[in-house]
């Protein structure tokens, strides 16, 4: 049994051709390093997979992600063996899944994984709680402990009172969640979603993310999570694979990427995210060089240096004003030297985990923005300008691979 | 062609490869082959054949000689009651019950060959099942299966049944046997095709979903497969049942027995009323077996448009599952309302109306008749054997059918108040306020043209206090079901048009003037020989008697003489009798008044008085009750007749014309009924 932190499913360069002979030239082509078009354009065979090697350790939400065709799906199911593979080892807590047959396979599949479909896939001519437990019915669980277990994961996704009706009766996000709850009910280690919020509207998925992202917290189920969607992946993934024509382009934090994309492909992606949503506050912001109340507005100034601006704090730390740098020179020009009449009390505030996204309308205003802690001590600065920086450096990185590609 | 062959040959001296002598002369032998292989086949294989031949003639054997022909046809009908109750409900199985007994009514000979045609077409569809089921799941999952099926299928549905007739002929001879075989090649590929498609439209996810979950293969099969494509299926049994339906004419031809067989006799006989007393009963048989396997899903339609459609896609049945839903949704669960509940104005009226049909159906075990029935259809000679005696509603010398009738009615008008009673609104349609009423009056029309009805006058047959009671409970349910009408919370589906319905009217008035025709029309034929002796003749056999006593050795040609007087003496008469004149029972008479009744009802039922829907819908439900009453009256003189022994004895059209009359005037209201049902009470959404 592998330990939390540990791998537990190993994918080792593997290969899948989907074709009357999956193991001819085709192959031979794949390997050699030829791309997924070409090889289909000389043998009509479709490469699923091209040497794709990743490693999901327990206890991990790890996305893959990729655009359709690009074999995100079939490894998922080369996981559980519902696809056959070419070539290469899928290795799962120890146990080779490829040399699974028969009974051993449907054991194996029982012990290990719960599966989740993008559309939902629930068997319409059942009760939702006879869905929700029909993987401890093929276990052979006796009536009575897979209800209660069924009960259970249905009350842990909120649709306790629904057990009776038929999965036509619900709306699509409630049916996804009866497809989460087959997927927990009979508590696996592993479960295997594909694109598992795909069709629901962005309203109930985001609601969807959060809600398994809660679930996930309590549980700590290894996930393995394919999408098309960039957004989602970076926002729930622990670590993301981007995958690209059956190939792995890029394995990573979300972080790393969105602030080091391997490829201007992946760089292209990242170009639609909504970076606000993943940068936070801490990542951008400047120390906070306060001004003490008592200081003079020449003091002050040379607080502020290039910056746009800074803040007063009191005894506590806490800030009470702000001095842009332009209010503070127009003061200067008119020869005060007296701090008062140049501060201002209509500044903004926000936390160090916020995103991005949360402090948009303040940044629209132009002024610095003071980051504070639980306590309301300053303990940065956010300029504005950075804001708009950091957003505008991906595309500065786009440019740059367009001019790769077309000059 | 030899002729030709030698004028070529006259014309050029040496005969080339190319000139028509030589080519005219090949004879390649394919029919002495097909003699050959035949006969090698017969001889060599004949283990096989009988091996191939035992499922058929044993399944035929049991189901048709060891079941349906020995046991009596109340017992398929019951059989029918409940399959296609279970199957398809309430209704189905009802019009299975009523038809199929409807076609042993037609006579013993009828029922016979009808048993039998059912028998063959279970028989055949059975087969069908067991083959083709299997064959279509192999099919549906295995693509190289499907890569050989297909084209076989192709080939079975392209050959015509005249051409792959006749080795099934040579090899099994003719008869049910190879007619059976001949039957499944034609009508299994729908169900292969269909059962095929209904596994490979199954979404596959969902079949991953079972697999993902560690299920094995045969769980694949039976949790999600076969049940997601159970529509296809039953499309599939259903297109092979008509199939097979369709092939009974050939069948016949090919030797088998049942229905189609006389039909053939009548075309051949040129006979009318065998012709279209078969094709009734063929027609009946069709509609019931298409009725209880027609899938819930497909659309309405007339039997004969059905087989129309059924032969058109007979090569590409997959196009009738366009369009189908595919699976029923049940009501969504946040909607859980109910119908209004009893409320206590309406308790007294239901109360006595129930009464009202207990005390009906105990009737019928009380004494209806003393001395002869004369609706019993014993109305002459034998009647007097049986003078003195006392009979209840139910036995044949009694109140006959109109007992039995009686008994359906009352039990009815019972069933109704107590399902409204236990759960409002959600019986059947029939047995709700209306459908008490509809039975409360039919009982009291029927069983007033009963008692008002003369008896005949050879006999004279007291009525009993059964009848009275009788009677007296159809008035005691009729004046409760009207209390109870009018309060029944019910409401039409739709607002009702705000036009009268003129033609409601124009077809109450047709119904009774079909009433009408029918009273001035025969109600019986009496064709019955009766021995009439004058005291001279009797004396005259007497004496011719004593004779043969006294001289045993002229025995002989003294009983010939006997014979040839009481031949002498035999009288036919042909007694017809009308519905209004007094020799008769003067039923026509009664029905007529019914139907005019219920006309008067028609009005205020269309609307002509008002526009009160709720009023509208109580006056329709009694031109219903009406309608019915006299279309029961007159369904029990025929059944009296039918029942009859005696195939000299018979009912008459005028009795048909007022049974038709009666449907017609009840079917005027059949629109409006449809429209109102309880009303329904919505929990908090």
């Amino acid at each position: 049994m592998v330990e939390m932190g540990e791998e537990i499913i190993v994918l080792d360069e593997v290969y899948k051709i989907f074709g009357p002979q999956p193991r001819g030239r085709a192959f031979d082509l794949a390997r050699s390093g030829m791309d997924k078009n070409r090889v289909q354009a000389e043998t009509g065979h479709v490469v699923g997979l091209d040497n794709v090697t990743f490693s999901v350790k327990k206890g991990e939400l790890f996305v893959v992600m990729g655009l359709s065709g690009s074999g995100k799906s079939t490894a998922l199911r080369t996981v559980n063996k519902l696809h056959d593979i070419t070539y290469g080892s899928v290795i799962v807590d120890g146990t080779d899944v490829q040399a699974l047959e028969g009974s051993d396979l449907q054991v194996f599949r029982r012990q290990y994984m719960g599966m989740v479909f993008q559309h939902f896939a629930l068997f319409p001519h059942r009760k939702v709680i006879d869905n929700v437990s029909y993987g401890l019915k093929v276990q052979g669980v006796e009536k009575k402990t897979r209800e209660d277990a069924a009960m259970r994961a249905l009350s842990l996704v909120g649709l306790g009172s629904y057990a009776q009706s038929f999965p036509s009766e619900l709306s699509g996000g409630m049916q996804q969640r009866v497809g989460l709850a087959r997927g927990l009910a009979s508590d696996p280690d592993i479960l295997l979603m594909d694109e598992a919020f795909s069709a629901l509207d962005p309203l109930i998925r985001r609601q969807m993310q959060d809600e398994m992202m809660e679930i996930q917290a309590d549980l700590h189920k290894t996930i393995l999570f394919i999408t098309h969607d960039l957004n989602e992946a970076l926002r729930i993934g622990d670590r993301v694979c981007i995958m690209k024509d059956g190939a792995v382009v890029q394995i990573g934090t979300p972080e790393e990427i969105l602030t080091q994309p391997a490829t201007g492909y992946v760089a292209e992606f990242v170009q639609d995210v909504d970076q606000g949503r993943v940068i936070q506050v801490h990542e951008i912001m400047q120390e906070p060089r306060p001004v003490p109340a008592g200081a003079t507005l020449a003091e002050a100034l040379n607080r502020i240096g290039g910056r746009s601006g800074a803040f007063v704090i009191d005894d506590s730390g806490s800030p009470t004003h702000l001095l842009t740098a332009d209010d503070g020179m127009r003061a200067a020009g008119m020869g005060t030297t007296d701090l008062g009449p140049a501060l201002r009390t209509d500044f903004d505030s926000c936390r160090r985990e916020d995103c991005l996204n949360t402090v948009y309308a303040a940044a629209g205003r132009g002024l610095p923005i003071a980051v504070c802690d639980e306590s309301g001590t300053l303990i940065g600065n956010l300029d504005p300008r950075h804001i708009m920086e950091e957003m505008g450096r991906v595309e500065h990185l786009i440019d740059d691979f367009e001019r790769e590609v077309f000059m | 062609m030899t002729v030709l062959a030698q004028q070529a040959g006259g014309e050029s001296a040496t005969p080339g490869l190319f000139s028509e002598g030589l080519l005219d002369q090949f004879q390649i032998p394919v029919g002495n082959w097909a003699d050959q292989a035949v006969d090698w086949i017969a001889v060599r294989l004949e283990t096989l054949l009988q091996i191939i031949e035992w499922p058929f003639s044993t399944l035929i054997g049991f189901v048709v000689d060891d079941i349906l022909e020995p046991v009596s046809w109340v017992w398929v009908v019951l059989a029918f009651l409940v399959i296609g109750t279970l199957i398809r409900g309430v209704k189905v199985g009802t019009f299975a019950a009523v038809s199929l007994g409807l076609c042993a009514l037609l006579g013993v000979n009828f029922w016979l060959q009808t048993a039998r045609t059912i028998g063959y077409i279970g028989v055949a569809v059975l087969l069908c099942v067991i083959v083709g089921l299997p064959l279509g799941i192999a099919c549906g999952r295995v693509d190289s299966v499907w890569r050989v099926v297909r084209p076989v299928l192709d080939g079975m549905q392209v050959v015509h049944s005249f051409v792959y007739m006749l080795p099934f002929i040579f090899f099994w001879g003719t008869g049910v046997v190879s007619a059976t075989m001949v039957t499944m090649v034609f009508a299994l590929p729908p169900l292969v095709r269909l059962t095929n498609l209904g596994i490979r439209q199954v979404r596959e996810d969902v079949v991953e979903a079972s697999r993902a979950y560690g299920a094995p293969e045969w769980r694949v099969l039976f949790d999600v497969q076969l049940p997601l494509a159970r529509p296809a299926i039953t499309t599939g049994i259903n297109q092979t049942l008509l199939l097979a339906i369709s092939m009974l004419g050939i069948a016949a031809i090919m030797g088998a027995g049942g229905l189609g067989q006389l039909l053939l006799k009548a075309i051949t006989d040129q006979s009318v009323s065998k012709g279209a007393a078969s094709g009734l009963a063929f027609f009946l048989v069709a509609v019931v077996l298409d009725r209880i396997s027609q899938p819930q899903s497909d659309g309405p339609g007339g039997l004969l448009r059905r087989i129309r459609r059924a032969w058109a896609h007979r090569r590409d049945p997959e196009k009738l599952l366009e369009g189908a839903e595919d699976t029923p949704s049940p009501e969504p669960a946040g909607s859980a309302g109910g119908f209004a509940p009893v409320t206590a104005e309406e308790r007294p009226g239901m109360v006595i109306a129930g009464i009202g049909g207990l005390v009906a159906a105990v009737s019928v075990f009380l004494v209806w008749t003393t001395d002869a029935g004369f609706m019993s259809a014993y109305g002459r000679r034998t009647d007097e054997n049986l003078a003195g005696e006392t009979f209840n509603g139910l036995s044949a010398s009694g109140g006959s059918w109109f007992g039995v009738l009686t008994l359906a009615l009352g039990l009815w008008v019972v069933a109704a108040v107590v399902t409204t009673w236990l759960a409002p609104g959600r019986g059947p349609r029939l047995f709700t306020t209306d459908g008490a009423l509809i039975g409360a009056l039919a009982l009291l029309v029927m069983m007033v043209c009963y008692a008002l009805a003369s008896p005949s006058d050879l006999s004279s047959p007291g009525t009993g206090p059964g009848v009275w009671l009788a009677l007296a409970g159809g008035l005691v349910a009729s004046v409760g079901a009207l209390m109870w009408i009018r309060r029944a919370p019910h409401t039409p589906l739709h607002p009702l048009k705000l036009k009268i319905g003129w033609g409601r009217v124009i077809g109450g008035t047709v119904a009774a003037v079909i009433i009408l025709v029918g009273m001035f029309s025969a109600w019986s034929f009496d064709k019955r020989s009766d021995q009439v002796m004058s005291d001279e003749t009797l004396a005259k056999i007497e004496e011719l008697r004593q004779k043969a006593v006294e001289n045993p050795a002229d025995a002989g040609p003294i009983s010939a003489e006997i014979s040839a007087l009481t031949a002498q003496m035999s009288v036919t008469q042909l007694a017809v009798t009308d519905g209004v004149s007094s020799e008769g029972t003067r039923l026509g008479l009664w029905t007529l008044i019914g139907g005019l009744l219920g006309l008067a009802t028609v009005l205020p039922a269309a609307g002509a008085m008002g526009r009160d829907e709720h009023r509208r819908w109580r006056w329709s439900t009694m031109t219903a009750g009406i309608g019915a009453g006299v279309a029961c009256a007159a369904l029990g003189w025929i059944a009296v007749h039918v029942r009859s022994a005696d195939p000299n004895y018979l009912s008459g059209v005028g009795s048909f014309l007022a049974l038709l009359g009666g449907v017609l005037l009840a079917a005027t209201a059949a629109g409006i009924l449809a429209e109102f049902r309880r009303s329904k009470v919505y929990a908090d959404l």
